[in-house]
């Protein structure tokens, strides 16, 4: 059997192509690998990824197709090496190690992969066991994020999880036990009815558990998903902002003072732990995506894939683009806008785009909602909770 | 061409009767444009015309119609703009015909602007021949509509044309009949040149086109041209006919239609309504009927948030030289800024000139309330015409108010005279009387302030009425009357651009109403909101706009950055139409909002 094979190997299956470090070549990139793996034990009332059940046998062709796109992706192989790699989802963890192992396989042989690079997979407690994890392990996956959301049995049940908070508990000490040193936890606060105390709680329970990274969301009710649905029929209403912004700052100070770095708006880490594969996105670096609807950035082009495995919404960044993107994707992070990195990565000074908006930012500035100063310019916690408006001066 | 073969016509009907499509029919079976080149209601020319289904700007074609008695015919297909805003232009296309072929649906039978038309075609002592359209529909009404044309309007209909325009059948019938029952032209081409000025628009190369109809003489290229009524010479550069495109000819003569150029540089120097006489050989007498036309409805035109002035200006002067009913001049507001006051005959006519200034000329405006004209009389006795409330004087310097007053036709269903009257009695309107007509319905003649009539009228009559209402007005006197101004104040600041005037006992249901639309479109601010409306130092109404603690989104779907963008730019576009007021934005739409008509409130 496969997976067997592929626990033997141990880690030693990739060494040949860990003799590249990031430094080796001026010339090249480094490149994350998003591969999206569409398939969930059921769907989440509130989840607006693209996702399905799947069976047996759509996880086989999943495989199949995800090996013929790495195959046939266009990314050059000589510009790029990969120093991440992410499975998300959906529920990748629903992947047999030995299908993760062939698509890892088919990325081993394509592209250059440095020896640090950061492999996480996405998996939701009850979807590992320990011959998993193992597994998974010897396969080079260094870093696992599991959708805990809540330790609340009650609100799991709401919100559609197939775990209970035992489950989550159980997985944690498991994924300690097989001995990954990486753990992420995704929280999410704002579930309708849900109290400050309550996820007070969960935030507790959560760190209790000694997590290295924390990524906590405030639900949004998307389009198109069942919640959305109840919530119009009127089951029941949305977090007030008032509550939703307690909890947030309940959050951030509670993480701080638990030794987390709040690195980006929703996401924490323990010092030197945070994901280099999620930063790509808002440091505005390239990314390939793999599997449907995955996003792509790659050399100042956007594109995506569509449920049918084509490439779809090809899209080639102006100047104008970019400098929008940078920008807010950079504000989201602790860091914010870097001048000097601005003009690194736009090829022009940072003003000489935003000149015409430096009145309305240096108002920002006064108000407390930004840090200016000659470096760059940053979101201060109050500009946090509205930064929609302050990102949208920038495009 | 002997005018014996000369026929000179308007299609007339209340709005949807399917005037441009028949005349659609008529252009392609009198085989003037192929049917492969036809668009959609050819006549209608602008986009604009053509999504809403009115016809703004007239369209004028010559059709070669061979008869069955073997001869060929000249038709002159005069349109006639679809809108009450538009009666004065409407008469003067019609003062150009000998006859009009009158549409009327034969589901909905006659409306209120199916008379209102039927009159001015009377006036010009026009020969009416009615046509039952859409007899190919299952609730077509042939009979009840024929009687009610023959009591209402006293015409026989036993000879009337029943066609679908839509489905090409019977217009033959219609063309005959157009050949048979409409009189030929019979003026006198060897008198001295009488013709009329029924249309011009402007082109970018010859200046003016005129478009005309000679009921005497002849015109020629280097004529020397007089306009009777502005007085102004200009000699003939081109003359020609429409077919439809300008065609030049060689000359024009009595009995046909067509058009003059003359090097003539805005369109409100040859006005609607002027004769045209030659200047060394002049007529007698000028065609009667010449108005000045009055703006009725005002408001004021502000650059939106980082528009130009000038580029705002530039456009309404564009805009003007093809439109002589349309005014402006430069005005001032404390909450906008610089602007425009601008006058147009009606409020569907302020809505184009808008929509064309944003379609067109792709500019972001903000136009304040429409106001009417009040006539302000001082306790010296020195009278005032009011057009804009801010400026109204000081209450104490006025020794009363007078607003203009319409005679308004209201035609009805049966089962909505209650909703209806009770309506029209809450806008201080007063009942003259009203008439059953055939097929359940009602005339209902109204006295009532044309303040009324502006501000959501027409949308609460077709929200009232599921579309079955129809209106028509006209300017009747002014009258003494108990008005006051009413003012918002956002953040207790006092945005001049909202003030309205009123009538007394419509304030506070006004005020309330006004406060809580903008708590609707205003969005949530970082701090409180107040939004109070006042008489003076009074406070009358008040709403509050809460504050919002959160903007943010949480999630970014696994590094789709183009989602998340345009959810920001749809952002940043909503950032645009925004004015601000002190610290308060306020989207542009507010400005109309609180004056449309909401079934709720």
């Amino acid at each position: 059997m496969r997976i067997n094979k592929a626990c033997q190997r141990g880690e030693k299956t990739w060494e040949k192509y860990s003799e590249i470090e990031h430094n080796g070549n001026d010339k090249m990139k480094p490149l994350g690998i998003y591969i999206h793996v569409p398939f969930c034990v059921s769907k989440c009332g509130y989840c607006g990824f693209y996702s399905h059940v799947g069976t047996q046998k759509d996880y086989e062709d999943y495989t199949e197709k995800a090996v013929n796109s790495i195959k046939q992706s266009k990314v050059s192989a000589e510009s790029f090496y990969v120093d991440s790699i992410f499975f998300g989802g959906g529920t990748p963890s629903l992947l047999s190690p030995s299908m993760i192992e062939r698509i890892l396989e088919s990325l081993y042989s394509k592209f250059r992969i440095t020896g640090d690079v950061e492999i996480t997979v996405e998996s939701n407690p009850g979807t590992l066991t320990f011959d998993k994890l193992k597994c998974y392990k010897s396969l080079g996956v260094n870093r696992l994020s599991l959708g805990v959301q809540s330790f609340s049995d009650e609100e799991l049940k709401f919100i559609g999880r197939i775990h209970n908070s035992e489950t989550a508990r159980d997985t944690i000490g498991l994924c300690r036990d097989v001995g990954f040193e990486n753990i992420n936890l995704d929280l999410i606060f704002s579930l309708p009815g849900q109290m400050l105390e309550g996820w007070q709680k969960n935030l507790k329970e959560a760190v209790m558990l000694e997590p290295e990274h924390v990524s906590a969301y405030g639900l949004q009710l998307e389009e198109g998903t069942d919640f959305f649905k109840r919530f119009q029929a009127g089951e029941f209403s949305e977090t007030t902002d008032e509550l939703d912004r307690k909890m947030y700052h309940l959050t951030c100070e509670y993480l701080k003072k638990s030794g987390f770095n709040h690195y980006e708006i929703s996401n924490w880490a323990k010092p030197s732990f945070e994901c280099r594969h999620n930063l790509k996105y808002w440091t505005f670096q390239d990314y390939l995506g793999i599997g449907p609807s995955a996003s792509s950035f790659i050399n100042g082009t956007r594109f995506n894939v569509n449920e049918n495995w084509s490439t779809c919404d090809m899209h080639l960044n102006s100047l104008k683009d970019s400098a929008g993107e940078f920008s807010f994707t950079a504000l989201r992070t602790k860091d914010g806008i870097d001048f000097e990195i601005f003009e690194k990565k736009i090829g022009v000074p940072f003003w000489s785009v935003y000149g015409e908006q430096r009145e309305k930012i240096e108002k920002l500035s006064g108000e407390g909602l930004i840090d200016l100063d000659k470096r760059g310019l940053r979101l201060t916690s109050r500009g946090i909770d509205i930064s929609n408006g302050i990102m949208s001066i920038f495009v | 061409m002997d005018q014996k073969y000369i026929r000179n016509f308007s299609i007339i009907a209340h709005i949807d009767h399917g005037k441009s499509t028949l005349a659609d029919r008529i252009i392609e079976n009198t085989g003037l444009v192929a049917s492969r080149d036809m668009k959609e209601q050819f006549l209608d020319n602008m986009d604009l015309e053509r999504e809403r289904g009115i016809t703004i700007k007239l369209q004028t074609s010559r059709l070669v119609y061979k008869a069955k008695d073997g001869h060929e015919y000249i038709f002159n297909l005069i349109d006639t703009p679809g809108h009450v805003d538009f009666t004065y232009e409407v008469s003067r296309s019609l003062a150009a015909c000998e006859g009009a072929v009158l549409v009327v649906d034969a589901t909905q039978g006659v409306e209120a602007q199916t008379m209102a038309n039927v009159y001015l075609a009377l006036d010009e002592d026009l020969e009416i021949l009615p046509c039952l359209n859409k007899i190919d529909l299952a609730s077509a009404r042939i009979d009840e509509v024929k009687e009610e044309i023959e009591n209402m309007i006293g015409i026989d209909t036993e000879n009337a044309p029943l066609v679908s325009a839509k489905e090409g059948i019977g217009i033959d019938d219609l063309l005959e009949a157009v050949v048979k029952y409409i009189p030929q032209p019979d003026g006198d081409p060897d008198a001295s040149l009488k013709a009329l000025i029924f249309d011009s628009v402007y082109d970018n190369y010859r200046g003016v086109v005129i478009y005309t109809r000679i009921f005497d003489g002849q015109v020629k290229v280097g004529d020397d041209i007089l306009l009777m009524n502005s007085q102004k010479k200009y000699e003939v550069t081109e003359v020609g006919v429409m077919a439809p495109s300008h065609t030049p000819t060689k000359q024009l003569s009595a009995g046909d239609v067509g058009y003059i150029v003359a090097s003539i540089k805005q369109v409100k120097d040859a006005r609607v309504g002027d004769t045209i006489t030659l200047a060394d050989n002049p007529t007698d007498k000028a065609l009667p009927g010449y108005k000045k036309v009055q703006s009725m409805v005002y408001c004021g035109i502000y650059p939106a948030e980082g528009e130009k002035y000038e580029g705002v200006k530039d456009a309404l002067e564009k805009l003007q030289v093809n439109d002589a009913a349309f005014l402006f001049e430069p005005e001032t507001s404390t909450a906008l800024g610089y602007g425009f006051r601008c006058g147009f005959l009606g409020l569907l006519h302020m809505e184009i000139i808008v929509e064309r200034l944003e379609r067109e000329f792709d500019l972001g405006v903000i136009t304040t309330a429409p106001s009417v004209v009040y006539k302000v009389v001082r306790n010296d006795g020195t009278v005032e015409m009011i057009q804009n409330p801010t400026n109204l004087p000081p209450l104490t310097e006025i020794e009363h108010i007078e607003e203009p007053m319409v005679k308004a036709d209201i035609i009805i269903p049966k089962e909505y005279v209650g909703s209806v009257m009770e309506m029209c009695q809450e806008r201080r309107g007063t009942m003259l009387h009203m008439e059953y007509i055939a097929g359940d319905r009602v005339d209902l003649h109204y006295d009532m302030p044309l303040n009324e009539v502006i501000y959501d009228f027409f949308d609460a009559l077709k929200s009232k009425t599921r579309g079955y209402g129809s209106l028509d007005y006209e300017f009747e006197r002014y009258e003494k009357s108990q008005l006051v101004k009413l003012d918002v104040l956002l953040n207790k600041t006092l945005v001049d651009a909202f003030s309205m005037i009123v009538h007394e006992s419509r304030a506070y249901a006004r005020g309330k109403f006004v406060c809580e639309k903008l708590k609707e479109v205003i969005p949530m601010h970082q701090f409180e909101v107040p939004i109070q409306a006042a008489i003076g130092q009074k406070i009358i109404a008040r709403t509050t706009v809460r504050a919002y603690r959160k903007d943010v989104i949480a999630k970014c779907y696994g590094g789709d950055i183009s989602r998340k963008k345009k959810l920001l730019e749809k952002q940043k576009q909503g950032k645009k139409r925004m004015r601000q007021f002190g610290k308060v934005e306020v989207p542009q739409e507010a400005f109309t909002a609180v004056l449309k008509y909401d079934e709720n409130k």
